[in-house]
């Protein structure tokens, strides 16, 4: 069975490995497999779960199609975040375990099957059916997905893990800006009111993304177990060099004080970011009272493209400069970008939007960085799984980044403030908020050998790391 | 190289094609949009 060690990459040739097409064991790469052919599977995968991030363009059809306010749509969206939280954290384990295309086959049926049955519920008219289909079952989707190629990635680049993890990545920022346009297009196409299309929309959209997803399941494979790239060796670890020597699994992982200083770090970031996100468009007309609500759109979608570049981008460069140092960045710079809009932001609209734009994309590379973040502490063992338990500080950032700016604006509002000055005291506290992820970040060190796996021929640890290692992943 | 890796190789030059297509597609109706906050 999958969590049974596999013969990888010995004996592939001479005869078929036993058990499903989905098993990891049937996805091991043959000698030659070019590492290349890998990320278009796990772009395939995050670009059709990025829709979530255009789930806005279904909010006033909704609306009008239920008779509602805005808050019962919203439910539906943050019911699908929180499951993705959840479902990562709870199913990364499972994740390492059975390999990345039997996640990404359960993915794409969780999260197409969300929403086919989301649009039944349109249907029936009935708005608890789409909390289950597009929040509950959709989010479990959304989970899986999220986390189903990093690790593979990661082996696969083992040298430039944040070139891979960024590519992966991108594609959930990018999945937004493919799936808004579209979206709309197809709502004006089935019927001349967009809250009659919605059914037939979600039902495209599902159909589209099914195809693109067991595609991405087909084509991805793991690599052989002592694969490397042709003249690559693992990098000598310097004297307090932050790169993990060996292994630590993820029950170990969560044991130690950098894992929960990371998650202080992509919460802090998150939240930061989701700040200037949540509040995008009616921010900028509050600044320049001269921008009306097809321009403030244009923000948005400038927010957008610099939230997907910096996943690409920023991560990528974490490769050469260190994951440390480029947190310093995202973190350090941040907060300078942010006091920039307190100070400076109503000088031009142009320095505004550089400003937001360097916020967002720092706000995107310190997602797609954090995996090879973890690759660099914990090794690439269960790196997935560690991945997937991290991600709570996404669940709990969305939580509290809408709430924190939502409540002190409506606060400055009922105190009388009006225009740049609703937004000075939220943007001062994302100051502070960014200011403790730079502490928690350069408070990182390497990981006490006491909590990682024995290494081949080496000394063994201290811990029953052994015993968590056999309750885990047995088949690398 | 047998029948089955061929035909996944194919695939996931298809894959490339498919996901650069839309991501260029969204870059392509984002830039669009974005154009009208200096318009």
């Amino acid at each position: 069975m999958s969590s049974q060690a596999a013969p990888a990459g010995r004996g592939a040739a001479s005869h078929r490995p036993r058990g499903s097409f989905l098993d990891r064991e049937r996805t091991v790469a043959p000698p030659g497999y070019s590492r290349w052919l890998i990320p278009p599977a796990a772009l395939a995968v995050h670009l059709s779960i990025g829709q979530v991030y255009a789930f806005s363009v279904f909010k006033t059809p909704l609306q009008d199609h239920f008779g509602t306010q805005g808050t019962p749509i919203a439910v539906i969206f943050s019911i699908a975040i929180v499951m993705l939280g959840l479902a990562a954290a709870f199913g990364g384990t499972w994740v390492e375990r059975n390999g990345p295309r039997k996640t990404m086959v359960a993915s794409a049926l969780f999260f197409c099957g969300g929403l086919f049955i989301a649009s039944a519920g349109v249907a029936m008219n009935q708005l608890w059916v789409v909390y289950l289909g597009y929040g509950v079952v959709g989010g479990i989707g959304l989970g899986l997905g999220y986390i189903s190629p990093v690790s593979t990635l990661i082996k696969w680049f083992p040298d430039r893990p944040g070139l891979a993890t960024g590519l992966a990545i991108m594609g959930f920022g990018g999945g937004a800006l493919i799936a808004s346009p579209l979206t709309n297009r197809l709502l004006g196409t089935y019927a001349d009111a967009p809250e009659d299309a919605i059914a037939p929309t979600m039902i495209t959209l599902a159909s589209a993304y099914l195809v693109l997803m067991l595609l991405g399941a087909w084509v991805v494979r793991v690599p052989a177990k002592d694969w490397r790239p042709a003249g690559w060796t693992p990098p000598q670890q310097q004297a307090g060099g932050m790169r993990a020597t060996a292994d630590t699994t993820a029950r170990n992982a969560i044991r130690t004080p950098q894992f929960w200083l990371l998650w202080v770090v992509l919460f802090t970031n998150v939240t930061a970011g989701i700040g200037i996100l949540e509040q995008a468009a009616p921010m900028v007309q509050e600044f320049f009272s001269q921008i009306d609500a097809a321009a403030a759109a244009g923000f948005v979608g400038v927010l957008s493209l610099c939230n997907m570049a910096g996943r690409f981008v920023w991560s990528s460069t974490s490769d050469i400069i260190g994951r440390k140092r480029i947190y310093v960045v995202y973190l350090g710079v941040g907060l300078v970008a942010y006091l920039g809009v307190v100070l400076l932001g109503t000088s031009s609209v142009a320095v505004f939007v550089i400003l937001t734009g360097i916020i967002l994309s720092f706000y995107g590379g310190g997602f797609a960085t954090i995996p090879a973040y973890l690759k660099d502490m914990f090794g690439g063992l269960q790196v997935g799984a560690i991945h997937g338990r991290l991600l709570t500080a996404w669940s709990a950032a969305g939580i509290a980044g809408p709430l924190i700016i939502n409540g002190l604006v409506d606060a400055r509002r009922a105190s009388g403030a009006s225009g740049a000055s609703l937004y000075q005291l939220p943007l001062l506290v994302m100051v502070g908020v960014l200011a403790v992820g730079f502490v928690a970040n350069a408070l990182v060190k390497p990981v006490d050998p006491k909590f990682q796996e024995p290494v081949a021929g080496g000394s063994a640890s201290s811990t029953p790391a052994g015993q968590d290692r056999r309750e885990g992943v047995g088949n690398r | 190289m047998s029948e089955s890796q061929g035909a996944a190789k194919a695939a996931a030059v298809v894959l490339w094609v498919l996901v650069g297509g839309g991501l260029g597609y969204g870059v392509w109706q984002t830039v669009a949009r974005a154009s009208q906050l200096f318009g």
